[in-house]
């Protein structure tokens, strides 16, 4: 890429609400990143490339030439460059950046820190249709696209009854809209299920017998019911409007050969519209809406008006009414449902995936949600690079907000259920943001033949690698699995005053506007908080128990073990091994004595182990992912939670007799209390806290700080488990450079084995294909 | 079921109108002679005084066997008219009224308290109160309850024991008579006086309860009538005007007639006066096997009676309980029939509705819920809906008597442990006050609210200033509201000082003492204080004409001036009426959005805060005093100051300290929440004088809550309180219109204080913040518009399903108490370790002592 390092001094940035508050500071442009410090260096402001969607030039006032970044989440930077010259230099140096093709797209540059590694968790829609219990009798394999010759923006394998014949499938096929034939992509537990398709080629008299024959088939799958629905997301009546090349719709749409099913022909089903506007309406419902947010203090009724008009909200109920209405007719009708719109990629995608989301609450799991985005928007095709605008190939025009549409109605969704959905707000923007920022892999390319062709899963990282690792950041503290709304259908009713704007997606980076006390980050805190907690009371127990026997010991055969309690100063190795040994002899029901069961058999802590009891739940061990993991795959399991914990190794069996010095170091490395959230104004590295920003409590000390200065990659000698704690970065240079920590590590290292859950998932969902084949 | 009804489930309710507990029974039953049955359905003494109307009631029953007898002896006089001359006839007369008076004193006498001239009664509420056996109930249709008693004791036996007396004062009087004048004909009028008696004991009988609703008007009528036949009998045959005039006031006798029935048209008026009552106002005391609904939830065959203060509704549970919801008339705020009410359009209904046509009756409530009562047939459902819709208007009337209200009527079912009424007094605050400066005084100048009737009596004022100096302002002020300290901020000693506006009228008088008394607030002498009028400087204009104003410049040189305008009164009353139409309206097509713009609520949200804000910005950051007004200094004025403390005291952000704001800034200052409080979102204004202004004041808190999460003691389940207990409370506090008021009606001794209730542990817990960390900064909200949201949890919160977010709130605790309990259980096993490590230590070192000492040996 041609490219120069450019740097410019002397740059304000104003504030979008507070226009008295402006930092002057230095731009640097690198190859991927536009990077904004102040000369403190305390607030940074990093714009990646691939994330800006415009650069203006706005005139030229006094102070200088302003020019204003507008990116694709939403923030919107303007900066004050005091020479005209380098103000539009960097205009065109920016407008270029975009790259022209794929291979130039981040995600082939992007090099991840050490924790992630290329390491792709392969999606594999066999697991997820067998979990949903296809094939069955009335649903099989076809594997007539696996060349992508049937539909290229299909799967290789698709779900369709047992009854079709191939010849049906390529005639239907044929008829419909770029090949986009009707397929399985959700099977309720009661029978009814949930197809999709593109609209049929029918114009005003077009008829395909194979169609017809494959709706029947489609129809008969479903014991319960002789009846089914197709649901067109189309409005159904065309508005005269003045740009009506913009509005094509479902009766549009037959003049030109395309259109929806000829009631005539199709016997036994029934017909519904549900209305959701086009991509181009809903493109200008979006840039309405951001003119919105770039309104400098409107006033109210400017503000509610200017939010009206943009019918955005409206837009999303009326995506949510659809997914609704889906979901009631599979729920309580037991129909079948088979959902269009022009071609089945969009509004199609949105319908199902939300009524998918509605109807199993395996989807409000982050597993299962992942699942979902894999199956509805990734291998049917929906066309990220172009909805999204990855690349100046793509055609202005067939950018649209599809899928932060989705986004923002799961988002709606959660705010009317909070306990039902295992993940957080961050979760859903971190996934809106990755996919326009060509990060990972994941959400380049248009189809999964794209993808294939681009090898994206050798070349670059997967976002759900991304997720998993820092999982705890994405998990929604407010869970509860047992809740009713997390274990079954939701069927919320939305009216229009149901529907909230979405602050913290749209204003995320004006810290003005935000709640300046933040109660989901609070909660996260107090959640890690309690984790650590009951891990170090475990400790604790372990070694009070020890103490003890230790000393019961010392009292019964003073003689025997006068010799291996000695003094606590000087402890070489053979003393440890010699207490191992000694352990290992006298103590051995405590070896295995992990579970609270045995620990209440304590003799000491006999009186508090009751209480315990109620509040630590018990360790997640390896045990529980691995049995959590392959349960998932049954529709009807309830236990969702542990699907996606982070590899919890088995805890590390220290059998040795601590050493004072030993729980010295173990006391010291978790702290009691936690600095509040609210109380300071700087992190460490003096980057001044806004409420939005994630903030973090050092497990060891306690105090708050900023992504850049915690660390993760430390076992804390005080916590009974092997997880990784984050810790501030003085406390592990401190933890690191004690004498005691070395043994500590070593310890861990020798006994912790080697575990990456997503190679067992590998593992798992090949034998699962293995076991799949076999049947056949 | 929403909170705001008043839920009663734990006694079992007798069935029944008239059957109740009787002392130590636990049998349903008729109550004992001179009990009568509560609410409750507890039988209770009757204990209340003879009322102006039960007297006359009484009178009338006199007055009625006294004309039977006036009657019977007039027949006498025309049967022997030779010999019963006049003299005899006048003290036949006389007798009578002797005898009926003797024996309505004897009546008196006799019932309880014995011996004194006058009765303990118990309440006539309804007609069906006269015939309680009509009403005896029976139970799951098998057995019969009697209970039938006196409910109206001693209103229907006194009437008996009158007519006894006055039959045995007779027996023993006439004969008196009689054997002294020797005339044998007069003993007739007693055989005839022996026959009306029971023909007037079993008029009572039966027709009683008529008699006693409809006497007024009886005795108008009759005596009206009466007279004219009186008239035209003496009129009769002559023609000219002169002779019919001689022969009217020729005769004594018709002087005497004419003069008995002005005596009558008297009894019957001022009886009139006193049938004001409210008891007429109810058409249809009960109603049976109505849908009672609301969004929720809907109770089939529900049985609905109108009482005086409240509909109760009576519905058996699934578990065969019988449960009771009792919806306050205070509390509702518009009744909306959904069928004609004229009789005109009633024709237009189909004249026999099918069997699954109901009417329905839509009740709005002050706490915005809406309930439905589907009744099947029509005249029941015009009637119920009629005499809601009177009670409602009665109960908001300005002239409704505050006793009258249900707070008075309210036992208090609870302990209280700290009585609300003296928890937050001028003393307490005046002693947090001198900790930060010792330049006030409490003055007692305001007793007997001499100079202003809406302030207290005891008041906190600067040192400096004489008595004398606050009359004088006062009379400077509009409604006498000289200007008061309300807020002295700790670090900058600067305050926050609340008045009415300034009589200064167009020709702008001046008042040296007002200028010295505001002068003498300014702590810092060498600063400006700012002067905010919460009008438009137009406004202020066309209240100086009459005779209202702002402080002038040239007078207040130490002050600077500034205007924001705040809406109040019939504004913010019809934007609140439009956010709650925005709320409910359900339908698919109107535009929420556009409406919720077209309500201006959210405007008026944010326009209170940013004045809060400058107010705030003014004592903090320029530390300088800030005088607030507006028009009476007791609306829009004490909306900022009390938001502006929010902002600026930390204190106030805990629940005791924001009851002692609300107590202190709204209701010791005088905002009339009655007046205010008597219509919320629905209801059509009856007075002008409903504003949603404590509302307001509970969203901008709202508002802050949500933006500092963590800063708040309390969480938004007290603001949605307070809201409900402003428009309608059993509680007494929000009941009057200012503490002159609340004297008059010795308020404090007869109704419970809301902080009473509040300040109970198992209430006060459900209003605690989980993640409250005490801040002691002040708060800088964000005011933009963007920040500005609308608080669903109050207006929508009978429209949107609640559970999920009670869910929620269950999480927050539960995290929180986790947290809690293992940080005290991991301190507990810290210390048990290192006791053990020490332990350990001593041993280890004993041993080795012995070891070595071994070694040694």
């Amino acid at each position: 890429m041609k490219f120069k390092h450019k740097t410019v001094e002397n740059v304000r940035l104003t504030d979008r609400f507070n226009t008295r508050q402006q930092i002057i500071g230095t731009i640097y442009l690198t190859s991927t990143h536009l990077i904004f410090t102040d000369p403190e260096g305390k607030r940074e402001t990093w714009i990646l490339h691939s994330l800006i969607s415009s650069v203006d030039k706005l005139p030229t006032t006094q102070q200088g030439c302003p020019l204003r970044v507008r990116t694709k989440h939403f923030l919107s930077a303007e900066f004050l460059i005091p020479k005209e010259r380098d103000c539009a230099d960097l205009h065109a140096t920016l407008n270029q950046l975009k790259p022209d093709s794929y291979e130039k797209l981040y995600c082939f540059l992007y090099q991840a820190p050490n924790y992630l590694e290329k390491i792709w968790d392969p999606f594999l829609p066999a697991t997820e249709y067998m979990r949903m219990g296809a094939p069955n009798q009335h649903w099989k394999i076809e594997d007539g696209n696996s060349n992508f010759d049937m539909c290229d923006t299909y799967p290789p394998l698709i779900y369709v009854p047992t009854l079709t014949s191939k010849a049906m499938l390529f005639g239907s096929s044929k008829f419909r809209s770029r090949g986009r034939l009707p397929v399985l992509t959700y099977l309720h537990p009661n029978g009814a299920s949930i197809t999709r398709c593109s609209q049929p080629l029918s114009g005003f008299s077009a008829r395909c017998q194979e169609d017809e024959q494959l709706l029947q088939c489609i129809l008969r799958t479903n014991p319960h019911s002789n009846t089914m629905y197709i649901i067109d997301t189309r409005p159904r009546v065309s508005i005269p409007v003045k740009s009506s090349s913009l509005r094509i719709n479902a009766v549009a749409n037959r003049a030109a050969g395309k259109g929806y099913e000829n009631e005539g022909y199709y016997s036994n089903i029934q017909f519904k519209f549900c209305p959701i506007e086009n991509i181009h309406i809903m493109r200008t419902s979006l840039q309405k809406l951001l003119e919105v947010s770039d309104m400098k203090n409107p006033t109210m009724n400017q503000y509610l008006n200017a939010l009206d008009s943009s019918s955005w909200l409206q837009h999303i109920k009326s995506v949510l009414d659809a997914a609704i209405f889906i979901a009631r007719v599979i729920d309580i009708e037991k129909k079948n449902v088979l959902v269009h719109c022009s071609d089945g990629w969009d509004r199609t995608a949105q319908c199902c995936s939300l009524s998918s989301l509605l109807l199993c609450p395996y989807y409000r799991s982050i597993h299962g949600f992942r699942m979902l985005i894999e199956k509805e928007w990734l291998s049917f095709g929906h066309k990220f690079s172009d909805r999204c605008g990855h690349t100046t190939t793509s055609d202005n025009k067939e950018q649209s907000p599809v899928f932060l549409q989705f986004i923002e109605a799961v988002w709606q969704l959660s705010q009317i259920y909070p306990t039902a959905f295992e993940f957080n707000e961050r979760f859903l923007i971190s996934l809106h943001d990755h996919s326009h920022s060509c990060q990972y892999g994941n959400f380049i390319g248009n189809c999964e033949k794209d993808r294939l062709d681009l090898c994206v899963k050798e070349r670059t990282y997967s976002f759900w690698n991304f997720i998993l690792q820092n999982v705890n950041d994405f998990k929604n503290p407010l869970f509860r699995p047992q809740s009713s709304y997390a274990s079954e259908v939701l069927l919320p009713v939305i009216n229009a005053q149901t529907l909230k704007f979405w602050l913290s997606m749209y204003h995320r980076f004006d810290s003005a506007l935000l709640p300046k006390e933040n109660i989901s980050n609070t909660l996260t805190r107090l959640v890690d908080h309690t984790t650590s907690l009951s891990d170090h009371a475990r400790l604790l127990e372990k070694r009070i128990r020890e103490l003890n026997s230790t000393f019961d010991n010392n009292q019964t055969t003073t003689t025997s073990s006068s010799s291996t309690t000695t003094s606590n100063e000087g402890v070489d190795d053979s003393d440890i091994e010699k207490r191992n040994h000694h352990n290992n002899i006298c103590l051995p029901e405590f070896d295995s004595g992990l579970s609270d069961v045995d620990i209440s058999q304590g003799r000491i802590t006999n009186s508090i182990s009751s209480k315990l009891n109620t509040i630590l739940q018990p360790p997640p061990s390896l045990s529980d992912v691995e049995s959590g993991f392959s349960g998932d795959y049954s529709p009807h399991n309830k236990a969702l939670s542990s699907s996606f914990i982070l590899p919890h190794q088995s805890s590390i069996d220290l059998n040795d007799i601590p050493t004072l010095e030993r729980i010295a170091l173990e006391l010291n490395s978790i702290a009691l209390d936690w600095r509040s959230y609210n109380a300071p104004v700087h992190c460490a590295c003096s980057l001044p806290f806004d409420s939005a920003q994630r903030k973090y409590n050092c497990w060891r000390c306690g105090e708050n700080y900023c992504t850049r200065c915690i660390e993760r990659s430390i076992h804390l000698p005080g916590l009974y488990s092997n997880s990784l704690a984050p810790v501030c970065k003085t406390c592990a240079r401190s933890i690191k450079s004690s004498p005691s920590f070395a043994d500590f590590s070593a310890l861990v290292k020798s006994k912790s084995t080697d575990f990456i859950r997503s190679q067992t998932a590998m593992k798992l969902s090949r034998s699962m294909i293995d076991q799949f084949i076999n049947d056949r | 079921m929403s909170r705001n009804f008043l839920e009663k489930s734990k006694i079992y309710l007798c069935p029944g109108k008239y059957c109740g507990y009787q002392n130590n029974s636990t049998n349903c039953g008729a109550c004992q002679r001179g009990y009568r049955v509560n609410t409750e359905s507890i039988c209770q003494l009757c204990h209340e005084t003879l009322s102006l109307y039960n007297f006359m009631y009484i009178v009338f029953m006199a007055l009625l066997a006294l004309s039977f007898h006036w009657y019977f002896i007039n027949r006498l006089q025309k049967k022997k008219q030779r010999e019963f001359t006049l003299v005899k006839q006048t003290i036949l007369y006389f007798l009578s009224i002797l005898e009926i008076l003797l024996a309505f004193i004897f009546t008196l006498l006799t019932f309880p308290p014995i011996g004194k001239l006058t009765m303990n009664v118990c309440q006539v509420k309804l007609l069906s109160d006269f015939y309680p056996m009509f009403h005896n109930p029976i139970v799951n249709y098998r057995k019969k309850l009697r209970c039938s008693y006196e409910v109206v004791y001693p209103l229907q036996s006194a009437i008996f024991v009158l007519y006894t007396y006055a039959s045995l004062i007779m027996l023993l009087l006439r004969p008196l008579f009689v054997s002294i004048i020797h005339q044998k004909f007069i003993s007739a009028s007693i055989y005839s006086a022996l026959h009306f008696y029971p023909c007037l004991l079993i008029l009572h009988a039966l027709c009683g309860g008529f008699i006693y609703f409809s006497f007024p008007i009886l005795t108008i009528t009759s005596a009206i009538f009466l007279n004219a036949i009186h008239f035209t009998l003496i009129a009769n045959g002559e023609n000219n005007w002169i002779s019919f005039i001689r022969k009217l006031c020729g005769n004594i006798q018709n002087w005497i007639i004419y003069l008995v029935h002005v005596i009558l048209l008297l009894c019957g008026l001022i009886s009139l006066t006193q049938f004001e009552d409210e008891y007429h106002l109810i058409l249809l005391p009960t109603v049976f096997l109505p849908v009672f609904r609301d969004h929720l939830q809907s109770y089939p065959e529900s049985i609905v009676n109108v009482t005086l203060h409240n509909v109760i509704i009576t519905h058996k549970q699934s578990d065969g309980n019988y449960k009771e919801l009792w919806i306050f008339y205070t509390n509702m705020d518009a009744i909306q029939p959904k069928f004609p009410m004229k009789t005109e359009f009633r024709s237009q209904l189909p004249l026999s509705p099918s069997m699954s046509s109901t009417y329905t009756i839509i009740v709005r409530l002050k706490t915005l819920e809406t309930c439905y009562f589907d009744v099947s047939v029509l005249d029941d459902a015009i009637k119920l809906a009629e005499s809601l819709d009177a009670l409602i208007t009665y109960t908001d009337g300005l002239n409704c008597d505050v006793t009258f209200l249900f707070p008075f009527c309210f036992p208090r079912d609870f302990e209280v442990i700290q009585d609300g009424w003296t928890a937050f007094s001028v003393e307490s605050e005046f002693s947090r006050l001198q900790a930060i400066s010792d330049e006030w005084r409490i003055s007692d100048v305001n007793k007997n609210f001499a100079i202003c009737e809406t302030y207290p009596e005891r008041l906190v004022v600067p040192k400096s200033i004489t008595d004398e100096y606050l009359k004088r302002s006062a009379q400077f002020r509009s409604h006498g509201r000289f200007p008061l300290l309300c807020y002295l901020h700790k670090s900058s000693k600067s305050c926050i000082i609340r008045c009415a506006q300034p009589l200064i009228g167009s020709s702008v008088r001046r008042c040296k003492e007002d200028e010295g008394l505001v002068n003498a607030m300014l702590t810092q002498r060498h600063k400006k204080g700012w002067i905010l009028d919460t009008r438009h400087a137009n406004v202020v204009k066309s209240a100086q004409n009459k005779g209202g104003g702002c402080e002038p410049d040239q007078h207040y040189a130490l002050w600077k001036r500034l205007h924001r305008h705040l809406d109040k009164h019939t504004v913010l009353q019809e934007s609140f009426t439009k956010l709650m139409d925005a709320c409910i309206d359900q339908s698919e097509k109107d535009r929420w959005l556009s409406k919720l713009d077209n309500s201006n609520w959210l405007l008026h949200v944010k326009e209170a805060l940013t004045t809060a804000c400058i107010v705030a910005q003014t004592i903090d950051c320029e530390e300088t005093s800030v005088l607030i007004h507006g028009s009476d200094g007791w609306d829009t004025t004490l909306l900022v100051t009390s938001l502006a403390q929010i902002l600026l005291d930390p204190d106030c952000r805990t629940i005791t300290g924001f009851e002692a704001l609300i107590e202190r800034e709204w209701i010791q200052a005088g905002h009339p929440f009655r007046l205010r409080c008597s219509r919320s979102g629905f209801g059509r204004s009856t007075h002008g004088q409903e504003s949603p202004l404590f509302t307001l004041f509970l969203d901008c808190t709202w508002q802050l809550l949500q933006q500092f999460a963590c800063s708040f003691e309390f969480n938004d389940t007290l603001l949605i309180e307070l809201f409900q207990h402003a428009y309608s409370s059993k509680f007494g506090t929000f009941i009057f219109n200012n503490e002159k008021e609340k004297l008059k009606y010795n308020g404090i001794k007869h109704t419970v204080s809301l902080w009473s209730y509040f300040n109970r542990p198992e209430i006060l817990h459900t209003f605690l913040n989980p993640f409250y960390e005490p801040n002691l900064s002040v708060l800088w909200p964000s005011v933009a518009a963007q920040s500005i949201i609308l608080w669903r949890s109050l207006y929508l919160r009978f429209y949107e399903n609640q559970i999920p977010q009670r869910e929620v709130w269950d999480e927050y605790l539960l995290i929180k108490g986790k947290e809690i309990q293992l940080r005290s259980y991991v301190n507990k096993l810290r210390q048990e370790l290192l006791e053990l490590e020490r332990k350990c230590t001593e041993k280890t070192n004993m041993i080795k002592t012995e070891k070595d000492s071994v070694v040694t040996i």
